[in-house]
């Protein structure tokens, strides 16, 4: 026996690495799994999972101001594409187009006490007589890009009934002492079906990121690390670490035509 | 055959480790690499005061504080002005103020204000309650979706600090203004030069003193003491012998060699196997008085941080001109280096002294040398001790010094009062670098009579600490030393001479080192830079004669050989390298059995702490030669 010891140790050696070998391989594998919802297709380029539909698609006509989309099935896909396609109404502020934009996102929903909180920013900007410094190209004050974004998330949906969608979309900032700043952000609204999808609630308060228990949490948001750039910039790695720093991860799914 | 298949085996397993390391390293290095790019981010986006600056924004003044916090709140306030929408919603032209107010209505410290997160909901209740107008109010409650009011950036937050009165200080950065504006000629630039090390370097040990080297007892120390512990081990079996030499002898009874046998001996053994968690036990004890007085001291620190930042301020003015801000400032320099070098030997001292220990814990079981290794830790004990209360010194001192008129409030425009105020911060910081191991005197590390290195002297380990660096040195003395003795001159005409290589040395170093610097610095003025050059040649030629003295009266040690005794040969050798000490250990044990041993072994490990005291030791001895010259000699009547 004492001649083999040699051997032994050799072989103790050999199963110990592959023991090692076996515990370091193996976590990448169940720590992969459960990124992956079960009925969607390939991951995107962050890990989230990526949809066959797309911004700026889904309807049939469009509403008064000849661009935001509508007339949709109805199905809970149409309702991600609606919320796509309504988020800009909640977002946007160009003082010299407000009218507009209110008057479309009054005939695509139906009013509440949210109206007015949806409205505030729009309202006050248009309603100053002097305009204050750092408008950008032609009004705008906040303008979203929500391809920049390019994820939703359902919080609940019934198909022509009632769904509950957030919209991870980009935006451009107007500031008063530089450039126009980047960020990105989450718009939340609940659309209800009459005849076609509406806006019955938006614009979570803050002191109710959960939109009274409706969604899981305010969804992610930041500002450009970089500052004011004057653009908003392509998502990458470190970004949507950033925007996702203590939001959860789960349940975002990426618009097909997103800009990665 | 079997060797064969062995070693194929074991090839066999190295291929499966180099392939297994490389798989490792493949897929290791990316994800690597990932997390160390968004640390980098992270800290690039949330890079805020460290602890260490946060520690001296507690201690600033109420006012600065205010001051600072003020001053953030506003920056927040502009922050979130920027933003369009809320901008427009305030009304425009007054919203910072009125938004730094909104602020200021919850962020009511500077810590506070540092660690502001952007949180919504209270910055809006903040508004309400300032009289902002009420579409700003509604817009800030409307929405939580975009980071409208989102932090500042660590790197904003660390330029607004600098700007305000006391923030130079918290962040640890001096500017300082040149004390002569537009220096002529060398000696005005190196004026200059001195004061902005000197306020720099004062600056920057105020930074590091509360986190300068800590002592730690970990695997590294353990490792050693191990080793040295070994080495102790087989010194026990060498006193043995001795112990049962001295007991057939009778100079021992047989009383305490029992003691020595039935309880020395086994804990010593004990010492050696717990030596180091009894450190550590002690040594965490220390750690948390120092955390204790630490945060005292820092509050008194940070003040003293004030004033010595305004001398940053200081220009040339009357009779405060070059030559006094070569010397103030030079001055402060010194002394802020000598403070930093004690907190940094510290740690040294008690690794050292440790292991010291450890070498002599074989002497705890004979009766005459037990008490060396108890000094021995005494020493140790009071060393770990002196950190805290340098500490308490230090808080104490500076609180003095920032309480005076040139450093309260605005300060006086005189250029006298300007200078001794530095003289005076100089000064309190020497005494605290050098008065403090002083003390050590009252913890002598050998009984005087046990050895023969010198009768009645006084022991100072404290010198040995700032001095320590000098082993060098000190061999030289004890060179020089010897042979005086050897010379067969009486002390007291003798010491003199001997103490004058080393003040030569230190005065032709400092006078060398001055003139270096100023011929660096006076390329622009070539008249000066040669009269520097000279002095600095001169000093030159005082440091070889210095060395030529050294180097001759080593000769005279070496020519007369056959009057040295072995325990000055042994002594000649203690600063010799560490392997050399152990096996001189040895030697001399196998040799010389009880003394010679003690003394090398003892002088190996505190070799380093002794350089001092052998200094000081001379001093005394001197003095004591002297006195004994003067008094009758007794020592016949007495029988010694």
């Amino acid at each position: 026996m004492r001649k083999h010891w040699k051997l032994i140790t050799a072989l103790g050696a050999v199963i110990l690495v592959i023991a090692v070998a076996v515990v370091l391989l193996n976590p990448p594998t169940p720590a992969a799994k459960p990124d992956d919802p079960s009925s969607l297709q390939a991951s995107g380029k962050f890990g989230f999972p990526v949809s066959g539909i797309k911004i700026g698609e889904g309807g049939t006509k469009t509403a008064s101001d000849g661009k935001s989309i509508t007339g949709y099935n109805g199905s809970c896909d149409s309702a991600a594409q609606a919320a796509a396609n309504y988020a800009h109404l909640l977002r946007d502020v160009n003082v010299t187009t407000w009218t507009q934009q209110k008057k479309t996102l009054k005939e695509l929903s139906e009013t509440g006490p949210w109206f007015a909180t949806a409205t505030l920013a729009g309202d006050t900007l248009a309603g100053l007589k002097e305009q204050p410094p750092g408008t950008f190209e032609g009004g705008w004050v906040q303008r979203s890009d929500v391809t920049a974004g390019g994820m939703y998330r359902l919080a609940s949906c019934e198909a022509k009934k009632k769904a509950v969608v957030q919209v991870f979309t980009g935006s451009l900032d107007g500031r008063t002492d530089s450039v126009p700043l980047a960020s990105f952000g989450t718009v939340t609204m609940q659309l209800g079906w009459d005849g076609d999808w509406k806006i019955t609630d938006a614009m979570p308060k803050a002191d109710d990121p959960y939109f009274g228990g409706r969604v899981k949490d305010a969804g992610p948001g930041g500002q450009d690390p970089k500052g004011p750039t004057g653009a908003v910039p392509i998502l990458d790695e470190s970004l949507v670490n950033w925007v996702f720093r203590d939001k959860s991860k789960e349940g975002w799914v990426e618009y097909a035509n997103a800009k990665r | 055959m079997q060797t064969l298949s062995a070693s194929r085996a074991l090839s066999l397993v190295a291929a499966l480790l180099a392939l297994f390391l490389g798989f490792g390293v493949v897929f290791a290095g990316p994800a690597e690499a990932a997390e160390a790019a968004e640390a980098a981010d992270e800290v690039n986006t949330t890079e805020k005061l460290n602890a260490d600056q946060l520690k001296r924004l507690a201690g600033l003044p109420e006012a600065q504080r205010n001051g600072i916090r003020d001053r953030l709140n506003l920056e927040h306030g502009k922050k979130a002005c920027s933003n369009l929408v809320f901008y427009g919603t305030m009304g425009g032209s007054n919203c910072e103020n009125t938004a730094a107010k909104a602020f200021g209505a919850f962020l009511t410290t500077p810590e506070q204000s540092l660690d502001y997160d952007g949180t919504q909901t209270r910055f809006c209740s903040g508004l309400s309650s300032t009289g902002a107008p009420a579409a700003a109010v509604s817009y800030c409650v409307a929405s939580a979706l975009w980071e409208k009011y989102a932090p500042i950036a660590g790197a904003v937050m660390r330029t607004t600090i600098s700007a305000m009165p006391g923030g130079q200080v918290v962040l640890g950065t001096v500017d300082t203004v040149a004390f002569i504006a537009n220096a002529k000629d060398g000696f005005e630039k190196f004026a200059n030069t001195v004061k902005a090390e000197g306020v720099k370097s004062t600056n920057e040990v105020l930074n590091n003193l509360l986190k300068v080297s800590v002592f730690e007892i970990d695997d590294g120390f353990r490792a050693t003491w191990a080793v040295f512990a070994g080495i102790g081990i087989l010194v026990m079996g060498l006193v043995y012998f001795k112990l049962w030499k001295d007991v057939s002898n009778e100079e021992i009874d047989m009383d305490s060699a029992r003691t020595s046998l039935l309880w020395y001996g086994p804990l010593s053994m004990v010492l050696v196997l717990f030596g180091p968690p009894i450190g550590y036990v002690i040594n965490g004890w220390m750690s948390g008085l120092t955390e204790g007085i630490t945060f005292w001291t820092s509050s008194r620190v940070t003040d003293f941080g004030v004033a010595i930042s305004r001398f940053a301020s200081y220009e040339s003015s009357g009779a405060f001109g070059p030559l006094a801000a070569v010397l103030l400032f030079g001055l402060l320099f010194i002394a802020a280096w000598g403070m930093l070098g004690l907190l940094a030997l510290q740690p040294l001292a008690l690794y050292l002294l440790g292991l010291g220990i450890a070498i002599m814990v074989g002497f705890l079981i004979h009766p005459k040398y037990r008490e060396r290794v108890g000094k021995v830790g005494a020493l140790w004990l009071g060393i770990s001790f002196s950190k805290p209360l340098l500490l308490l010194l230090m808080g104490a001192v500076f609180s003095y010094i920032a309480s005076r008129p040139a450093f309260v409030g605005e300060g006086v425009d005189d250029g006298m009062v300007n200078a001794t105020s530095v003289f005076l911060a100089a000064a309190a910081m020497c005494v605290l670098a050098f008065a403090l191991p002083m003390l050590y005197k009252y913890v002598p590390i050998l009984p005087s009579s046990s050895s023969s290195l010198g009768e009645g002297r006084q022991s100072i380990a404290g010198p040995a600490m700032v001095a320590g660096a000098g082993a060098a040195i000190s061999s030289a003395i004890r060179q020089k030393r010897t042979a005086q003795v050897q010379s067969g001159t009486t002390g007291g005409s003798g010491r003199p001479n001997g103490g004058a290589p080393a003040t030569n040395g230190t005065s032709s170093m400092t006078a060398h080192s001055e003139g270096q610097g100023s011929s660096g610095l006076g390329s622009n003025g070539p008249g000066i830079s040669g009269r520097r050059s000279a002095a600095s040649r001169v000093s030159h030629e005082q440091d070889s004669l210095s060395g030529q003295d050294r180097q001759g009266s080593q000769a005279q040690g070496r020519g007369q050989p056959e009057t040295r005794t072995i325990g000055e040969l042994q002594k000649a050798d203690r600063a010799g390298t560490g392997g050399a000490k152990a096996a001189q250990a040895l030697k001399a044990g196998a040799g010389a059995v009880g003394r010679g041993s003690v003394k090398v072994a003892a002088g190996g490990a505190t070799a380093f702490l002794l350089a001092g005291r052998e200094a000081a030791r001379q001093a005394s001895m001197r003095g004591q030669r002297s006195a004994r010259s003067m008094a009758p000699d007794t020592d016949h009547i007495s029988g010694r």
